[in-house]
């Protein structure tokens, strides 16, 4: 193990410590809640009940742990890892106690595995394939942008690299072309990483993170060796991966990186604003939205911290308190919006209060009947709003949600926003 | 130790799903220990529970109890594990979460609402409101399970309209500590739980006081709530998480925050809103909420607060700010009408009206009160008391005399003496004075705060003749009890034993719990001098 | 020494009697449940000798019966033998605390006694339908008799009160339970407690089974210096209960009441016009404020035409009650006991009456009109002659429905037509489940409580906690 001076469980002891209870973090945000059904925005806890199974209960254990007072047992691990590590809790948080116990549940698994306790086979089935294959797939690496069309125009200068995360690149290949198709539209010079690897996303959740450093730092050296400073995604995780664990696990601030990370929602919908970009294709559907934890309440810029508590815990130097309020959540919003012969039903739980599709965390590998209960579960959300379609800016989101809907006979269609959108400027989103 | 044969009679009541032994899963049913502490007695007796069961029925609640009666094990009821009663006080307990008992019914027409102990206020206030009805959410915060809270306690600004709890209760399925049920109001008639009296003798009586049993009483898996008309225009929900709230619709509802020249004419102003029949609710802001307002986050807040003492204290002292809600419920012009009778009054008094935002977030249906709890991360918890307004502000002033005493480890809060509101169309009143405490737990913290609360605290109230409000469940029935009634403990106590002769039921129990804890720690057991 | 020296030596030879002239005045029941005797009369004048009395019983194993003002017209049913507990000569109504909106009231004060207290400073206690000017104002409220404001804010009248436990201990409840009371900071403003328990709940509609309660802190409320009354007619009960909920959920009007055509004509003392009079009619008073009452009045008048517009179109508001002239008089009427020097109301039809009631959803109250008045027409009562008072309670989301079974006590036939009607009333209601929260009577006691056996075997428990020596009115409900 590598000496390290972050991320260490004991540096979130206080956000343990300090729980009282109060179950902000699995209730959805009281000024949003609509009624007796879905008032939980934890996956954990809707498919496990025990309070163990929230971020006040895993705090507890982390606890223990901390304090040498139990063993890490099969059920601990379990506990730990059937989270989905969402941060729904986090943004609950922030309302009543302004604790950070995302980064207890993170840390712990970090904890975890210096402590040489295993992550579920599944999920370490799935790191142990990037380690080989640098995707998550274990399909071979040359063969990742084989996705590209032929006609695709580079830019010899581009002005961003489009990292197009292992999803697209070998699975939802539809959405990696809607998004050049967008970047296109939108006359933007843009070109492909070079010799793009996994971002690491399953490696960070498994808690290996001296596996995760060496991986971030592949694709830091190669972006710099590009010679680019700004990174487009249409992957939620990979730009949730590049703009806030990255710095995270480098002990940075986000904006001290050297590098820019924005998602194709953000570029779009400014060039949507500004009129560059002009929807003007009827997509006669009735939407609802799905947001992706990794691209709203997770995206806040990384600010690190470290100092003292003083008197009723007072932080010394005074904290830059993050609150899951500066995600992407009004972008692919007011995309939808634009978008001709489209009607957008907003669904129940949204934001910052939005339910995990199931997937995140690692839980899609490590456990998929939990990730499949809790799709269905949004499934159930989804049919609530009348949409005959769920749009998401997520391809791990899409495809969790598919599978669903697949499995359970379900109507509802399922899209990535990409796809959407560049129905609406080219008529060829393929939808 | 509970035997395998044990578990497994449980366990085919529940399901293997529903069952658990796991450490790590009774770990987080445990108050105290590693729980940051708003109630301090969790410190001294939550233990861990040998068994967490999750029932999904009455039916299987009911099994539980007589399975626990048979083998004669304790079990602790809970349903949003709030208050530290919701935590086992002994070894070898069963905990019963109640959380997926999630049934929920409304009946707009008659006002009312029957919900499962999952049900919280967040969800019933939304339900409420989009039938055009409305209750009152209880500053424990939304999150707090509907039957748990209006069974021990129910306070809000909004009980200026809504009543107090105890009217509120329509209809009870109760689980009798020997685990008989019995139907409480017209669900004894085997009608709806519309009505809350009994056939003749009216056992809410039993159920609950001024304060609640917390499960030593057994446990009421369903509750009917009276709900009250409201009005059809929306309040919408904007922002983002923590800063959230609601819109007015402004012609239907609004703030009105008035300067008063002194707190004696502030107090006379409050009565006469209530003389004149008006309003939807109103409260004194203690001057510390502005300042948590203002900051974002708790170091500002402190820095601001501690900044020149004398001032603040000064401050504390001669401001008296009086927060009104105003609501049309009838008609826009009902507003209309109720706005030209404040403002009369308070042009009576010399108040001066000043501007507001007109929106919420901590009253009407989320009542989590953002920033409240960060100054010491929910290291607070409240004293209070129940009359007039009068009484109120009188015990605000020796509440604030005390707490001199406790600080720290309480908070200085300048001498502030708490928030007092109207209740009951202002008939009467009620005070709550908040202290926050300093999170890092020494013994000694704990047990100067533990004095605080179960000792000193109780003893003013006894002194003044005044009725404390929850607190009378973390004071000790010892001292208590004589000075009240007289002697309600002993009539209490007599029920208690007659339905549960073994204290199976969530033990030491109400009346014992506090008395138990001053027992436990030798720097309180000497000062027990009663 | 005999019961009645012992209760001598407590209150004094006056205050004990055990000649039935001067039990009889105590007990005669406006109903028709047979009376029966007890065996001596004790009147008091003060707590303390409620309290020694009831402890002189328990010593005894004696029955005890109370009576606060010899006004039974629910039906008492006296214990044969035993104590008759005069409490009709506390008669004590303390200043006015006008700051907290309260009064302090004895057991023996009338609702005539302290309307003409509190009308001197404007106020009022909410009050049930037209009392006899001689009941007592603490044993209405005691027993539920559901006060005419519908609105809930102004409901739960017991701010405190003062009791003694069947075993003889005084006790007081809420905020009035400190022992240092009155000399307290707490004036008795809050009504629950102290503690887990909530004794004021166990005396409610107790019939005195359950102790004694000898004065009680009562909510009072602005006394309106003007108002605006409307009589609002229906030939449908189903109309009237749509026009009454779409009425309560706009939280209109104080008093609101509903009668049939036959309590109309009775309580205006004119049965004549009952033949003129809707079948069905609101009587609704919209009050005026402390301050700027016509623009209180005004606001809810407009609200009130919006809402018939809206909901009950074809019916009007009327200001004038067809044959008697302005709705002006009904503020007055209805918040008033009936005049002590006219005959009861009640009484006016055929000299006596039976009352059946209890509590409906407001939208049953229909079938259950219909359940009664067949039952009538099939026990050779004529339905018309049945007068109907439906009471909505906190903005009708549940109503009290009250059945007067008019009969001449010296007619045999009629009275025994009446008796049949009643029981066959309580039997077809209870099909519809009604809620009889007040079982007046061993007729209909046994009949509610046979329906309700749990709720009965968990009060026969309590009743054994609190009473173990079985003397307050043993045999009057379920134990």
């Amino acid at each position: 193990m590598t000496e390290r001076t972050n991320l260490s469980l004991e540096d979130y002891r206080w956000d343990a410590q300090g729980c009282c209870g109060c179950r902000g973090c699995i209730y959805v945000d009281y000024v949003f809640c609509e009624g007796a059904k879905n008032p939980f925005r934890c996956p954990s806890l809707i498919r496990y009940n025990f309070d163990v199974y929230t971020a006040l209960g895993r705090g507890k254990v982390a606890l223990r742990m901390l304090n040498k007072q139990g063993e890490f047992t099969d059920s601990t691990r379990d506990i730990l890892y059937k989270c989905n590590l969402c941060g729904a809790c986090d943004a609950g948080c922030k309302r009543n106690l302004d604790l950070d116990p995302l980064m207890v549940m993170e840390t712990f698994r970090i904890w975890a595995i210096d402590n040489g306790h295993e992550p579920p086979e599944g999920l370490k089935k799935v790191t142990d394939t990037i380690a080989e294959s640098e995707n998550r797939y274990g399909a071979p690496h040359d063969k990742r942008a084989d996705w590209l069309p032929a006609d695709a125009k580079f830019s010899e200068n581009p002005e961003m690299l489009y990292f197009v995360g292992c999803n697209s690149s070998y699975k939802n290949k539809a959405i990696a072309e809607a998004t050049i198709g967008i970047l296109e539209a939108a006359n933007i010079g843009y070109a492909l990483f070079p010799d793009e690897k996994c971002c690491g996303n399953p490696i960070y959740v498994s808690g290996a993170l001296d596996a995760a450093i060496e991986q971030a730092q592949k694709n830091i050296d190669t972006l710099k060796a590009s010679g680019a400073d700004t990174i487009v995604t249409s992957c939620a995780e990979c730009y949730k991966t590049w703009k806030v664990d990255y710095p995270k696990i480098m002990d940075k601030r986000t904006d001290e990186m050297g590098y820019k990370i924005i998602h194709i929602t953000e570029l779009a919908a400014e060039k949507i604003e500004d009129g560059t970009l002009k929807p003007s294709h009827e997509v006669p559907m009735t939407v609802t939205y799905h947001d992706s934890c990794n691209l709203a309440r997770l995206s806040d810029n990384w600010i690190p911290w470290h100092g003292t508590r003083g008197r009723f815990g007072c932080t010394e130097p005074i904290k830059e308190y993050r609150r899951c309020d500066t995600g992407v959540y009004k972008q692919p919003r007011a995309i939808l919006k634009s978008i001709p012969g489209l009607k957008f039903k907003e669904i129940s739980r949204k934001k910052e209060n939005a339910l995990c599709c199931g997937a995140g965390g690692g839980v899609a590998d490590a456990y998929p009947d939990f990730a499949q209960d809790t799709a269905n579960d949004r499934l159930n959300e989804i049919a609530d709003t009348g949409a005959e379609a769920v749009v998401s800016a997520c391809p791990y989101c899409v495809d969790n949600l598919s599978e669903a809907v697949k499995d359970g006979g379900k109507s509802v269609k399922t899209y990535d926003i990409t796809q959407i959108l560049c129905e609406a400027l080219t008529g060829k989103g393929g939808l | 130790m509970i035997s395998k044969e044990i578990y497994k009679e449980l366990e085919e009541i529940v399901g293997p799903d529903n069952i658990s032994q796991d450490r790590d899963v009774c770990q987080a049913y445990v108050m105290g220990g590693d729980r940051a502490w708003h109630n301090t007695d969790a410190k001294a007796l939550s233990t861990i529970p040998e068994i967490v069961l999750l029932p999904g029925s009455t039916e299987e609640v009911q099994k539980i109890v007589k399975v626990a009666c048979k083998h004669k094990i304790t079990y602790t009821p809970s349903s949003t594990f709030w208050f530290p009663t919701a935590s086992p006080s002994n070894e070898d307990a069963l905990l019963l979460d109640l959380k997926r008992m999630k049934h929920f019914e409304i009946d707009a027409k008659n006002m009312n609402a029957t919900v499962g102990p999952g049900i919280n206020f967040g969800q019933l206030q939304a339900e409420a409101m989009n039938n055009g009805l409305y209750t009152m959410v209880p500053g424990g915060g939304s999150q707090v399970g509907v039957i748990a809270n209006t069974l021990i306690w129910g306070y809000s600004p909004l009980t200026y309209r809504t009543g107090l709890a105890n009217r509120r209760i329509m209809g009870a399925e109760w689980i009798l500590p020997d685990g008989e049920i019995v139907q409480i109001g017209s669900l004894a008639s085997g009608e709806d739980g519309f009505w809350g009296e009994g056939i003749g003798p009216d056992l809410r009586g039993i159920l609950r006081g001024s304060i609640g049993w917390h499960g030593s009483m057994g446990i009421v898996t369903k509750m009917t709530v009276k709900l009250f008309p409201f009005h059809e225009e929306k309040l919408v929900p904007v922002g983002t998480t923590p800063w959230t709230f609601f819109l007015f619709p402004e012609e239907r509802m609004k703030w009105y925050n008035f300067t008063c020249p002194d707190k004696k004419t502030m107090v006379d102003f409050m009565y006469d809103i209530g003389h004149c029949e008006i309003g939807a609710a109103n409260t004194r802001v203690p001057i510390s909420w502005r300042y948590m307002a203002r900051a974002r986050d708790k170091e500002k807040f402190h820095e601001i607060w501690m900044e020149d003492r004398e001032q603040k204290r000064k401050e504390v002292a001669e401001t008296a700010i009086l927060r009104v809600m105003l609501i049309g419920y009838t008609s826009r012009k009902q507003l209309q009408y109720e706005e030209k009778v404040l403002m009369q009054i308070a042009e009576n008094h010399g108040c001066e009206h000043r501007r507001t935002r007109q929106v919420d977030g901590s009253w009407m249906q989320s009542c989590d009160a953002v920033t409240m709890w960060w100054l010491t991360g929910a290291n607070m918890s409240v004293t209070g008391q129940l009359d007039s307004l009068d009484c109120s502000v009188k015990m605000g002033e020796k509440f604030a005399d005390l707490k001199e005493k406790y600080t720290p480890p309480l908070m200085d809060d300048h001498h502030d003496p708490g928030w007092f509101q109207l209740n009951d169309f202002g008939h009467n009143g009620y005070l709550e004075f908040m202290n926050y405490a300093e999170p890092y737990e020494t013994e000694e913290n704990v047990e100067k705060i533990l004095d605080y609360y179960a000792i000193a605290g109780p003893k003013i109230v006894i002194d003044a003749g005044a009725l404390s409000f929850f607190n009378q469940a973390i004071s000790p029935a010892s001292l208590d009890g004589p000075n009240y009634g007289p002697n309600f403990h002993l009539y209490a106590k007599k029920v208690k034993d007659a339905f549960d002769p073994e204290g199976l039921a969530n033990p030491p129990g109400i009346l014992d719990r506090i008395d138990t804890v001053i027992d436990r720690i030798p720097v309180l057991k000497a000062k027990k001098d009663w | 020494m005999s019961l009645k020296e012992d209760l001598i030596k407590i209150v004094g030879d006056s205050g004990v009697s055990d000649s039935q002239d001067d039990i009889a005045p105590l007990i005669k029941g406006q109903s028709l449940e047979p009376t029966q005797m007890p065996g001596v009369k004790v009147s008091v004048k003060s707590s303390d000798e409620v309290g020694k009395i009831i402890q002189l019983a328990n010593d005894q194993k004696t029955p005890v019966t109370l009576s606060s003002s010899g006004d039974h017209s629910r039906g008492i049913t006296p214990c044969e033998d035993g104590i008759l507990l005069d409490l009709s000569n506390m008669k004590n109504i303390e200043e006015p605390d006008n700051r907290n909106r309260k009064v302090k009231v004895e057991a023996g004060v009338t609702w005539a006694e302290v309307g003409a207290v509190l009308k001197k400073d404007n106020l009022m206690i909410n009050n049930p339908f037209l009392p006899r000017a001689n009941s007592s104002v603490l044993t209405s409220i005691l027993e539920r008799d559901p006060m005419l404001n519908a609105q809930f804010e102004f409901g739960e009248r017991i701010m405190s009160l003062e009791m003694f436990w069947p075993t003889g201990e005084l006790f007081r409840t809420g905020s009035a339970s400190s022992i240092k009371y009155p000399d307290s900071l707490a004036s008795g403003c809050y009504p629950y407690g102290p503690g887990p328990l909530d004794p004021m709940r166990l005396l409610e509609c107790a019939q005195g089974t359950m102790g004694v309660c000898t004065w009680t802190n009562i909510k009072t409320e602005l006394l309106p210096e003007i108002d605006k009354a409307f009589l609002i007619p229906f030939d449908k009960l189903e109309d009237l209960v749509n026009a009454l909920y779409a009425i309560q959920l706009k939280k209109l009007g104080k008093e609101c009441v509903v009668l049939n055509s036959q309590n109309l004509a009775t309580v205006l003392e004119n049965p004549g016009i009952k033949s003129s009079m809707p079948p069905w009619s609101i009587l609704i008073v919209l009050p005026g404020g402390r301050l700027f009452p016509e623009e209180k009045i005004a606001y809810e008048e407009e609200a009130l035409n919006e809402v018939r517009a809206s909901q009950f179109s074809s019916s009007k508001l009327l200001e004038e009650i067809p044959g008697a002239g302005s709705t002006d008089i009904l503020p007055s009427l209805l918040r008033n006991p009936w005049p002590a020097e006219k005959t009861y109301w009640k009484d006016q039809p055929k000299g006596a009456c039976q009352d059946l009631f209890f509590i409906a959803k407001l939208e049953k109250t229909p079938a259950f009109v219909d359940a009664v008045m067949k039952a009538a027409d099939s026990n050779g009562y004529n339905p018309d002659d049945i007068g109907v008072y439906i009471q909505p309670i906190d903005f009708a989301s549940g109503t009290h429905v009250e059945f007067n079974i008019f009969y001449d006590e010296e007619n045999a036939d009629e009275k025994a037509a009446a008796e049949k009607v009643y029981t066959a009333a309580i039997e077809e209601t209870l099909k519809l489940k009604a809620h009889y929260t007040r079982p007046y009577g061993k007729v209909m006691s046994k009949m509610i409580y046979d329906n309700a056996s749990g709720y009965a075997g968990m009060l026969k428990k309590i009743k054994s906690i609190f009473d173990p020596n079985s003397v307050m009115k043993p045999g009057a409900l379920c134990f």
